[in-house]
């Protein structure tokens, strides 16, 4: 078996403390739907939009309004994970199985290495090799609460 | 070799739900049938797609009755569909590109099933059992794209 590492996928990643607030405009911003949570680098939890709207109030005219308060309170901790060695094979099964839409990559030491999506997988279905490993590259970007306000 | 089409991997002959119907009906069905997604229907026209994420996006809002507000206020249009005999590489790539989460499959005027992202991973995991190669790794094209 061997890892294709041809296509580069950015991965933009949150602290636990920025404002879910924050968190969602990044989301509507990138068009992302979940953003993996890291503290000194180590993935500690993921979170999703739906995560999001549950904690939510409606606005006035007729929107939604997400708190300010930090995500930590709002996230899943201990998400699924994989490794760069983890088989498309398993990912695929474990997304449908679990019903999930993304499984962090991680080291051994749950440093967090990048994000494998279902959409990811999808492309997949074009261009698969059997027994291939995940065959993405990652760009971590950090997204934090004052980038987010002066972006 | 035989070009793959939605009609192997579709999910067959799906429920649907009036327009005029409750989200509670909604949800209902989508909990029974553990489905994710019902193509909506006025009358016999299929007018819109309503998925579990649209419910809760609308769910969310404190002070929604979900006995009373109707699928039609939270569904999705218009509906993209599609022949059963689509390509799946090309149904993927558009899923990927616009990140679609599912496809109404209509042959003839009759909705005939649909294809959502679950499926595409478990066609996935069937062609990957079958053990087809598809090597040429050179001959891709480099890709970018933030986290979906």
């Amino acid at each position: 078996m061997k890892a294709i590492s041809t296509m580069t996928r950015d991965v933009l990643v949150i602290g636990p403390a920025c404002p879910s607030s924050v968190a969602w405009q990044i989301m509507n911003e990138s068009r992302i739907r979940h953003l993996p949570v890291v503290q000194a680098g180590r993935l500690i939890g993921i979170l999703s939009d739906r995560d999001l709207l549950a904690r939510a109030m409606p606005t006035a005219d007729g929107g939604i309004a997400v708190s300010s308060d930090p995500i930590a309170l709002s996230m899943t901790p201990a998400p699924i994970t994989c490794t760069r060695e983890t088989s498309v094979a398993w990912l695929a099964e474990t997304m449908t199985s679990r019903r999930i839409d993304c499984v962090p990559v991680v080291s051994e030491e749950n440093v967090l290495v990048g994000l494998v999506t279902s959409t990811d997988l999808l492309t997949l279905l074009i261009d698969y090799e059997e027994g291939a490993l995940i065959p993405f590259d990652f760009r971590l970007r950090s997204v934090d609460a004052v980038q987010a306000r002066a972006g | 070799m035989t070009k793959l089409t939605l009609r192997e991997f579709m999910s067959r002959s799906p429920k649907t739900i009036g327009a005029e119907q409750t989200l509670a009906t909604a949800h209902a069905l989508m909990r029974k049938h553990r489905i994710r997604h019902l193509p909506v229907l006025r009358g016999r026209a299929l007018v819109g797609l309503v998925s579990e994420r649209d419910l809760l996006f609308v769910e969310t809002i404190p002070g929604i009755d979900v006995d009373r507000v109707r699928v039609e206020e939270a569904m999705t249009e218009p509906v993209i569909t599609l022949s059963s005999a689509t390509s799946l590489e090309w149904v993927a790539t558009e899923m990927a590109q616009h990140k679609l989460g599912s496809v109404v499959i209509m042959d003839d005027g009759v909705i005939g099933g649909v294809f959502t992202t679950i499926d595409a991973l478990r066609a996935l995991q069937t062609l990957l059992a079958r053990g087809r190669r598809r090597p040429k790794p050179e001959a891709r094209q480099p890709q970018t794209g933030a986290n979906p």
